[in-house]
């Protein structure tokens, strides 16, 4: 096996003993699917993909893994990648499943889904991701999970609260929004991917760069004057 | 007169596990300063000292975890920057696992086995056998010794030549202690294997360890065989008037009571004490007590250089 898929595992294998937690977290996101418009429920699963991110940051900082990441024969690198790798199955995992969902109920009741509606959706749900865990996990590997929570919650709750006004207010006509991008389906999701796979691989650098300052203590002077 | 010294690492052909030379780690509250020390393949080295010694910092920069600022570190032949295929040769040992709580044995050898190219399940199945314990069980459930068994366990599945173990046996009952010293026996019949083993519990060290170091206040304060160490030092008693702070022998350690005073002086200057005081061979705990307290004598050194402050500047030491 190799090294990056030894740290994906390592990291499925960290979280696994909490895996009821996640359950109940997706259930929360099923609930929003069956309760709201269904297609609000792929972009729950965005945020709640975010929310579980943190996941193996906590799980970490519990247990010191830290030390164990370091003795363990892969390099950080890896370790980075196979954590925005689990995020990233998280998010497809909780996505497919609210899609699943939210055609199932469509079909029971009177608001109908459209594929195009449900594509351009899914598009948005995944730059909205990738914003949030692409600001989210490089806090974390600057500073830790235990200092950086509350500062990686910050764009969720900044979302959430969007979200809510705007709902609330009627003043923005999401259809007409909407209708453009639904007339050109393919375009949207090539650039909407795109632009999320951008933000991913530049948290992902970034990551692993702020992982490497927090992993290595280097004594001052004597050092970077070599 | 002499003072406490370290022994300067040994310069021979011999294959060295570990090679400490001038190392200098410095952590911002804490430092291990000038640290020079060498252990031949498949020997015992027994790391000593007080708490707060640098015993830990010591173990954490073989790993890689700290970077020296000075000197070189060498591990299985490797200086430090070393690959990271190197840690495939290395088992770690420490006084609290560094595994997920609520993994299962199962779990741990599911999680950890992937990254081992020598990882051999028949093994890792025989000794938690061995050890008496259950695959079902989880980490948390463990006791101090279960845990140290486990980790062993870990360290020899993957047939690892070079142990750190730090502060293994710290609130460990004696009959544990004295199954872990046995295992780290046998674990050493192959003499391809070494170990590091760390402690403030100097009694564990009398009946393994082959090579000592004493650390205090992140300095070596002697380093050598077992012989050596004991050797280069005589406990002494008398009173004040024959054992003066002040006389021509240095005394280490040195307690004053109104009965008199105990204290720690090299062999070497055991001739230049008066008649009336009794010497005798120290033990390697009293050693430890006499010297820890007492931080070798140092140079000046030149001025630190100005830190550059970072965002994760380091302001502990571990």
């Amino acid at each position: 096996m190799s090294a990056a898929a030894a740290a994906l595992r390592l990291d499925v294998m960290t979280v696994r003993p909490y895996t009821r937690q996640l359950v109940m977290v997706l259930g929360a996101m099923g609930v929003l699917v069956v309760i709201g418009p269904p297609a609000v429920g792929l972009m729950a699963g965005a945020v709640f993909a975010a929310v579980v991110a943190s996941y193996p940051f906590a799980v970490e900082d519990k247990n010191d893994l830290g030390t164990l990441h370091a003795s363990l024969p892969v390099r950080r690198g890896a370790l980075v990648l196979a954590r925005y790798a689990l995020s990233l199955l998280t998010y497809l995992v909780a996505t497919a499943a609210a899609t699943v969902l939210a055609l199932v109920w469509s079909t029971t009741g009177d608001a109908v889904v459209t594929g195009g509606e449900l594509g351009v959706v899914a598009a948005v749900s995944f730059v909205t991701y990738a914003v949030l865990v692409g600001f989210q996990l490089p806090v974390y590997y600057a500073v830790g999970y235990t200092r950086g929570r509350l500062l990686g919650y910050v764009p969720i709750m900044l979302l959430s609260a969007g979200a809510g006004a705007v709902g609330a207010s009627g003043a923005v006509d999401l259809a007409a929004l909407v209708a453009p991008l639904e007339r050109h389906p393919v375009a949207t999701a090539a650039v909407t991917i795109a632009a999320g796979a951008l933000v991913l691989v530049g948290s992902a650098l970034a990551a692993w760069r702020l992982d490497r300052r927090h992993a290595h203590r280097v004594s001052a002077g004597v050092r970077q004057a070599a | 007169m002499t003072g406490p010294a370290a022994t300067a690492a040994p310069t021979g052909t011999e294959p060295l596990a570990l090679a400490l030379r001038g190392v200098t780690v410095d952590l911002g509250g804490f430092a291990l300063r000038d640290v020079d020390l060498a252990l031949p393949t498949g020997y015992v080295m027994g790391l000593v000292g007080p708490n707060g010694a640098g015993k830990t910092t010591l173990i954490r920069t073989l790993l890689g975890m700290w970077t020296a600022s000075a000197g070189t570190v060498e591990v299985l032949g490797h200086a430090l920057p070393a690959p990271v295929a190197l840690r495939q040769e290395i088992g770690i040992v420490l006084d609290r696992p560094a595994l997920v709580e609520d993994w299962r044995l199962d779990d741990v050898e599911k999680a950890l086995g992937p990254f081992y190219d020598r990882w051999d399940p028949g093994r890792f199945a025989e000794l938690l056998r061995a050890f008496r314990l259950d695959r079902r069980a989880r980490v948390k459930e463990l006791s101090r010794g279960m845990t140290m068994k486990l980790q062993i366990a870990i360290a020899l599945s993957h047939d690892a030549r070079l142990l750190l173990l730090d502060e293994p046996t710290s609130g460990l009952d004696p009959v544990a202690r004295d199954e872990l010293v046995g295992i780290l026996g046998d674990y050493l019949v192959d003499d391809a294997r070494s170990v590091l083993f760390s402690t403030h519990i100097t009694a564990d060290l009398e009946r393994i360890a082959d090579h000592l170091t004493v650390l205090s206040g992140g300095r070596v304060v002697r380093t050598g065989t077992r012989d050596e160490v004991l050797d280069a030092y005589c406990l002494v008693r008398g009173d004040g008037d024959e054992l003066p702070a002040d006389g021509i022998v240095a005394l280490h350690g040195a307690r004053r009571t109104a009965v008199g005073v105990e204290a720690l002086v090299a062999t070497d200057d055991v001739p230049l004490l008066g008649p009336g005081v009794l010497v005798e061979r120290p033990t390697l705990d009293q050693i430890v007590v006499h010297l820890g307290g007492t931080p070798p004598p140092v140079d000046p050194g030149p001025p630190a250089p100005v830190r550059r402050r970072g965002l994760l500047t380091s302001r502990g030491r571990s």
